[in-house]
């Protein structure tokens, strides 16, 4: 007995140590991607390139803050995802690593960092997600009609019915603020956000969460980037998807981790994720729009040219006041 | 006579005929300092009086401490009422399908502890299947009504657990005496079984509100904008990395954990009534009238109910397509949990490593404590209980603060998430170990020593083979604690080491529900099969919940 219990015991050590052993030449991927997303795209880049990858994934901000925290030994190699304003803050910092990639030509100037310490590889412009079902049977009989406009969403019938996150965490969140910040001129944007807060029941911490919310019928409206509505969409929920018009947008962006343990290895994947066939993988999975021309608008999403995106959505004065609009936020929204 | 000095002299003298014995002593002590006193004194050592300040004047930081209160009055009430009335219906009214009632009540403390909160939003949230599918309702499981009951039903069986140990703990004589001497059941149990219970129930209150003060994953699921301490520090954390801050807010749970266990070490475990009788009476308990027995049958059917729903509702989760849409049957959620197999086996394997540090750590310690005598042996025993009273989010940032940076950089490692498991289990596995030594007479132990043999020989040759139940026990419980912990784990988590709880908790945080409970659904399952291996080769000689 005390043998098989003893030998026991070491063999769960030995199975526990094991692996810890002989370690390949892995890249550390922090995401903001979907889960699922992310595992499926990394898994292809080993494939093709052999270069094993390990990530995490949490909201853009919560990583932005990961970035800044671990700057005396960087941890992680790849940020993947999330608006370009998260990596131009890190930018400002000093903090991410240029790289020159052959893929370069086929993106356009306004989509990467001209001194290419980020790259965008994706686009999306926020949207609003109403749940059908519940619309139709909550709202229509008081004589709403679908919100059109961001200013719809003041009606008060949408009192406790609205999700959207919190810009600590969620870059999407943040592209929202500033969105309407840009949009109205600081005074009534911050007017617009405060009234609007009247009718959103609470900001979660993902950004993508709020889609998933209206999705159920949990609540009614959900704030987002679009693709992570068209999603749920796809898998058959009833939603029915609204672009407002002047609404805000982001360049998606994928940049190298100043130090990290593994810089040659992140070489390697922007390139991949940049290339066309990694950015048709992209696109077809997760319905976001790739900024090269020659990868198909995936099944089921809206090309970009038919969203009335604003003009004056400017990614780079949202990476140079993003600690102050978050500040301003947080007195203002903090329940 | 001997001097106390005297005897502290003659203890190091002993202690150092037995190098072996000695070079031990002084691991376990050099390991508690490491991992459970370093990580304290960082998180304490950090913040500056500007932080302070900052916590006085914020008022979202006043609000959180406020809602902490709040939360851990009501839920630590529910639980204690709840809990109170399964252990006297169980332990005293001797109502039908006692057993039944007893392994409902071991499953949220096997799973892990925001499965209930989950479960709340699909069960009597906006689009929950009882609120809204039956009664048509839209009630909005966010914010702090939700919550307490979430942790009602979280942390309830920790109050019945300690309740009917307390009632067990009464002898029946004093109350059949005052029965017999004319009084009338209620005055019994009025002027007997209260006044007797009541050191253990505020010791066991006191463990539901720690608690119920450093859970994580519930608030962070059903909170909404209703932020306590422990989210608080979480946010602050992961959303500004602003380490000072969260110290701030870890040391303001501290306080009150710390206080209660300070309290239950040297005051109330002082006064703690033992009702005297010697031998056990052989008296059967004083009945309850037959009609208040079956008001507490029915009572303990209806939590009974809620908490099966809960598991079931995680269970049908994962196997519907989507939850309150499209209830078709599917095996697609579990697709999910093979692609994120790794985040599984990272938690079976993380547990069993923290599974058998604690055993050993455990056994050797108690083994220390209860049969030797060595200066600091009350330390000793005082520093390998005190993790009890340390949050989970405390563990967390205070091994960021304190394992981050060279002399000891652990960040990123195996070690320090397996540590963090470790030191949050071991309390748990001492107390097993040295309750199984309390029942080994000292006397084989002399014999050996008589015979020659070492301490360290006598501990490997007559005490380990004795403990082996104990040790299978601490190590199933550490396992079964360790991969559906979350609180500290979740600050110390790199690419590549990622657990299945975290995982979860992300899921369901996105709105993935099917998915998050399919993934729960396995690391329930995975902890009750381990459950149902030690009950195999230990049969009912370990009891890890007193059931």
């Amino acid at each position: 007995m005390r043998i098989a219990v003893i030998a026991t015991a070491l063999v769960v050590l030995a199975v526990s140590v094991a692996p810890l052993g002989a370690q390949p030449a892995r890249i550390m991927v922090y995401s903001s991607l979907h889960e699922t997303e992310i595992a499926a795209m990394l898994d292809s880049f080993t494939r093709t390139t052999g270069v094993r990858a390990e990530f995490i994934r949490a909201s853009s901000g919560e990583l932005v803050a990961r970035i800044r925290a671990e700057r005396a030994s960087p941890k992680g190699d790849i940020h993947l995802g999330g608006p370009a304003d998260g990596h131009e803050v890190l930018v400002v910092d000093g903090l991410l690593e240029p790289h020159r990639s052959p893929e370069h030509k086929f993106i356009g100037p306004r989509f990467r960092d001209p001194k290419d310490r980020w790259h965008g590889f994706y686009i999306g412009a926020l949207a609003i997600a109403v749940n059908k079902t519940r619309f139709e049977r909550e709202m229509r009989p008081k004589g709403i009609d679908y919100p059109k406009k961001w200013e719809d969403l003041l009606n008060p019938a949408y009192k406790g019915e609205i999700v959207v996150a919190n810009p600590f965490t969620s870059g999407t969140a943040m592209t929202f603020v500033a969105a309407h910040v840009l949009r109205l001129g600081a005074d009534r944007g911050w007017k617009y956000l405060e009234d609007l807060d009247k009718n959103v029941n609470h900001y979660t911490r993902s950004g993508a969460a709020p889609a998933r919310m209206s999705a159920v019928g949990e609540f009614l409206v959900g704030i987002t980037f679009g693709h992570d509505i068209l999603k749920p969409i796809a898998e058959g929920h009833p939603i029915h998807i609204v672009y407002p018009p002047d609404t805000g947008w982001e360049v998606g962006a994928v940049s190298i981790i100043k130090g990290g343990p593994n810089t040659a290895g992140a070489r390697k994947f922007i390139d991949w994720q940049l290339s066309k066939d990694a950015g048709k993988l992209h696109s077809d999975i997760s319905l976001r729009i790739s900024v090269r021309s020659d990868v198909p608008v995936p099944k089921g999403a809206i090309p970009i040219t038919e969203i009335q995106l604003l003009k004056g959505y400017d990614l780079w004065w949202v990476a140079q006041h993003r600690d102050a609009l978050l500040r301003i936020w947080d007195s203002k929204f903090r329940r | 006579m001997l001097t106390a000095a005297g005897l502290r002299v003659r203890e190091v003298r002993w202690l150092l005929r037995e190098p072996a014995l000695l070079a031990v002593l002084l691991a376990v002590a050099a390991l508690l300092v490491l991992f459970v006193i370093l990580p304290v004194i960082r998180v304490l050592s950090v913040p500056s009086a500007e932080h302070w300040l900052q916590y006085i004047q914020r008022e979202a930081f006043v609000r959180a401490t406020r809602n902490s209160i709040l939360m851990a009055v009501l839920s630590t009430s529910s639980a204690m009422a709840v809990g109170f009335l399964y252990a006297y219906a169980i332990v005293r009214a001797d109502i039908p399908a006692k057993g039944l009632f007893r392994t409902v009540a071991l499953l949220p403390l096997v799973s892990p502890p925001f499965v209930t909160g989950l479960a709340t939003i699909l069960l009597f949230g906006r689009r929950g299947l009882i609120t809204h599918g039956l009664l048509g309702l839209t009630y909005n499981p966010y914010g702090w009504h939700g919550l307490w009951f979430a942790q009602t039903l979280s942390f309830f069986p920790i109050a019945y657990l300690g309740i009917a140990g307390v009632l067990r703990a009464i002898s029946p004589s004093l109350e059949l005496a005052a029965h017999n001497l004319g009084a009338r059941r209620f005055a019994v149990f009025r002027t007997i079984a209260v006044p007797l219970a009541t050191p253990g129930l505020a010791s066991a209150a006191l463990l539901v509100s720690i608690l119920v003060l450093a859970d994580f994953g519930n608030p962070m699921l059903l909170g909404g904008d209703f932020y306590v301490l422990a989210t608080e520090a979480y946010l602050q954390v992961i959303g500004r990395y602003n380490m000072e801050m969260a110290a701030v807010l870890c040391t303001v749970l501290l306080v009150p954990a710390l206080g209660f266990f300070l309290a239950q070490r040297y005051w109330i475990g002082v006064r703690a009534y033992t009702t005297v009788t010697g031998r056990p009476t052989g008296l059967t308990p004083l009945r309850v009238s037959g009609p208040v027995r079956w008001v507490l049958f029915a009572a303990c059917l209806l939590v009974a109910m809620i908490v099966l729903s809960v598991y079931l509702v995680i269970a049908a989760g994962a196997f519907v397509r989507v939850w309150g849409v499209d209830w078709t049957f599917t095996l697609k959620n579990f697709q999910y949990t093979l692609f994120r197999q790794r985040d599984l086996y990272n938690s079976v394997r993380f547990g069993a490593m923290a599974g058998v540090i604690t055993a050993v750590a455990a056994t050797v310690t108690a083994y220390l404590t209860q049969r030797k005598s060595f200066p600091g042996r009350g330390t000793l025993d005082f520093l390998t209980l005190l993790p009890v009273a340390l949050p989970g989010t405390l563990v967390g940032i205070g091994f960021v603060l304190a394992f981050n940076q060279p002399p000891i950089e652990l960040a990123g490692t195996v070690t320090i998430i397996v540590a963090a498991m470790a030191v949050r289990t071991l309390p748990v596995g001492y107390r097993l170990s040295v309750a199984s030594l309390h029942q080994i007479d000292t006397s084989i132990e002399w014999a050996s020593r008589n015979l020659g043999a070492s301490s360290l020989k006598t501990f490997a040759r007559i005490m380990l083979p004795l403990l082996r139940y104990a040790f299978a026990g601490s190590f199933i419980y550490s396992f079964v604690k360790s991969i559906n912990t979350l609180s500290a784990v979740v600050f110390l988590m790199t690419p590549g080491k990622v657990v299945a709880s975290a995982s979860i908790l992300g899921l369901a945080d996105h709105g993935y529900w099917s998915q998050a409970t399919a993934l729960a659904f396995s690391l329930i399952a995975i902890a009750l099969l381990a459950l149902g291996a030690l009950r195999l080769v230990a049969g009912r000689r370990v009891q890890l919940f007193d059931l």
